[in-house]
């Protein structure tokens, strides 16, 4: 008789976290710490306690401080961030708890800034509008050792492939291991997707492939406002970041452009690098195609962005590491005195459509962190974190841990055992170790490197038309059929190649939702549509796949029960 | 992206932190030489986690076509 454990290790648990960052962790801490007698399993591809964006980019969080305006801060990102499309009662619940969630993560240990008097320090870090608050780079290993301590199991480099189901209900996942290809089935009655989202912004912060966000597709989950996700940025042209530069490019008349484009939130004393608003994108495009747009080096000082003198931030770790990577400007070539700038782009996607206590559209089945980044539509129609805030994603991540975790514990202890069919399971293991079994075709680096050069040129990404991206679409399809043709060395390279499968399948749900918004709203700028059309679509568009194919449909944002309306 | 990922093996101590602050598999632990090698250098990203984590700091991890740190 056939039995799971000849396919691989079998592992049982009630709640199952996959993604160990800062998202993951305050998710599995909380499910055990509100429900001691379950069982919680975190685990990830990495090293669980080194793994995710916070021990690099992160230890700057999106705080609503009690000096804050909560009514001015929704209303301000309604109107201005989220264009509309937001879960208004979503964000407010957020924007609610962020201060009460940077205190929890205190009590758990982390060394989040406190004042002479040892209040939680808040300040206006890059805006009038809301606050941020601080903590080292060390947090995810401290959120580790508490995991550990409240009796969170943990698996280390195991790569979380493809979700089980039974009937409609998630009861679990496989996987492998990266190190020694060993097969993983692990039943759980409730299962937390914590992975990240695709993420092209900066590979070395950002090991992201939208590995959770495919499952959870191929599962059949509901994606939403996944057209808003790649991030639009200037940049040195041909590559290369000069700190603030959004704020001092300037046409060849002299002009700079945040002045003549953003006016109102310099105005509003919103220094954010992230902030620039769709107008001021597309007027550099614009201007762009008439003559070169150039960065004044002499105005990039610290008078725009930057910790105010009364925040004393003290984050030694933080220091070290950016000190450190300072040094690879070593081996670049130096910015000439008045550099070219361009408008770079970002693929991103983190669709996965979550309610109020981060569940999916599937039973069982929860997605929090950068994976629902916009299909919770707490930000509305949004980038990908930063989402037009920075310090965001980090809050981000950590409120639907906290609401999560408890969720999926409570829903643990309803959900019978998991039946988990072998001929499904074998198959899935069939498929996922495939690439093995070649010995030639598609390497996952070429993949990966082929669907960045489709999406990465601004008209493709950025600047869109119907038909460009029917043909942009056409050829992500055609490398998600290439990678059959994957092959692997070894298990390494298998992790590559779920990688490159997750990006093809994370960028078809972009396009798909982008060619059926024929509207211009936020950074999702159409030329054959250039004008936003609240009168036909304050709606979401929900992408999903049923028996395969890609089905897609619309939602009215329920914008009459909201407060802010256009 | 792709690197050339130094070891100072006198000194490094052999406790593997690299090993687990590689957040993307590059570098590996070799269980005959009790040592850590990089593994899959192509596949760097250069966030100089590695560098940063050890103890020892007897990591120096450069660009693929850089060979030493300028002076």
């Amino acid at each position: 008789m056939t039995k799971l454990e000849d396919l691989g290790e079998v592992i049982s648990t009630d709640v199952l976290v996959a993604g160990s960052g800062i998202a993951g962790f305050p998710a599995a801490i909380k499910a055990k710490e509100t429900s001691p007698e379950k069982d919680v399993l975190i685990v990830d591809k990495a090293t669980v306690g080194w793994a995710g964006l916070a021990p690099k980019g992160g230890g700057v969080f999106w705080c609503i401080a009690p000096e804050d305006d909560l009514d001015k801060f929704v209303e301000y990102h309604v109107k201005n961030i989220g264009y509309y499309l937001n879960d208004q009662e979503l964000l407010y619940l957020n924007a609610k708890e962020t201060y009460g969630a940077a205190q929890q993560l205190a009590e758990w240990g982390v060394k989040v800034q406190r004042d002479a008097q040892g209040k939680l320090l808040t300040g206006h870090l890059l805006s009038s509008r809301w606050s941020h608050a601080g903590a080292d780079l060390d947090m995810i290993s401290l959120l580790s050792a508490r995991a550990r301590k409240s009796g969170v199991k943990l698996l280390s480099k195991v790569q979380i492939v493809e979700l089980l189901k039974e009937g409609n209900r998630i009861v679990g996942a496989v996987g492998f291991n990266v190190i020694d290809g060993r097969f993983y089935i692990i039943k759980a009655k409730s299962t937390i997707l914590a992975t990240g989202g695709l993420n092209r912004t900066a590979a070395m912060f950002t090991p992201h492939y939208g590995e959770g966000v495919a499952a959870a597709y191929q599962a059949g989950a509901e994606m939403r406002n996944a057209e808003f996700g790649f991030l639009i940025h200037p940049r040195v042209k041909g590559g290369g970041n000069i700190p603030n530069l959004a704020f001092n490019i300037h046409n060849a008349a002299g002009e700079y452009m945040a002045e003549k484009y953003m006016p109102e939130v310099l105005k509003e004393e919103i220094y954010d690098t992230a902030i620039l608003t769709p107008a001021f994108v597309v007027g550099v495009f614009n201007e762009m195609r008439e003559g070169p747009i150039r960065v004044d080096m002499s105005r990039t000082g610290p008078e725009r962005g930057g910790p105010p003198p009364e925040l004393n931030w003290n984050r030694p770790k933080q220091t070290s590491y950016f000190t450190r990577l300072r040094k690879l400007s070593k081996y670049s070539r130096p910015a000439p005195p008045n550099p070219e700038a361009e408008i770079g782009l970002a693929a991103g996607c983190s669709p996965i459509r979550v309610d109020h206590e981060m569940k999916t559209s599937l039973e069982g089945l929860w997605a929090i962190g950068d994976t629902s980044y916009n299909g919770s539509a707490w930000g509305g129609a949004v980038c990908m974190a930063p989402g037009r805030m920075r310090g965001s994603p980090l809050m981000i991540g950590l409120l639907g841990g906290l609401r999560s975790g408890p969720a999926a514990a409570r829903a643990a202890s309803q959900a019978g055992s998991p039946q988990i069919n072998y001929d499904e399971v074998k198959r899935l293991k069939d498929e996922m170790f495939a690439p093995l079994q070649s010995s030639q075709g598609l390497l996952p680096q070429d993949a990966i490197q082929e669907l960045d050069g489709i999406v990465s040129p601004v008209e493709n990404g950025f600047s869109r038309t119907k038909d460009r991206m029917e043909k942009v679409l056409s050829r992500i399809q055609g490398v998600r059929q290439k990678c059959s043709q994957l092959y692997a060395k070894d298990s390494h390279g298998l992790m590559k190649c779920n990688e490159a499968k997750s990006m093809a399948v994370c960028l078809e749900i972009v396009f798909n939702a982008a060619l059926a918004r024929t509207e211009s709203r936020a950074y999702h700028y159409r030329e054959d549509y250039p004008e936003r059309d609240d009168k036909n679509w304050l709606k979401w568009i929900i992408v999903k796949q049923e028996a395969g194919k890609t089905v897609l449909s619309t939602e009215p944002v329920p914008i009459d029960k909201y407060k802010f309306k256009p | 992206m792709a690197a050339n990922i130094k070891f100072d093996l006198d000194l490094c101590s052999s406790c593997k932190t690299c090993v687990d602050a590689c957040f993307i598999d590059v570098i590996r632990w070799d269980d005959k030489k009790e040592q850590p090698f990089a593994a899959y250098p192509e596949d760097c990203v250069l966030c100089l986690g590695c560098e940063e984590a050890c103890p020892a700091q007897c990591i120096e991890v450069l660009p693929a076509a850089v060979s030493a740190a300028p002076q």
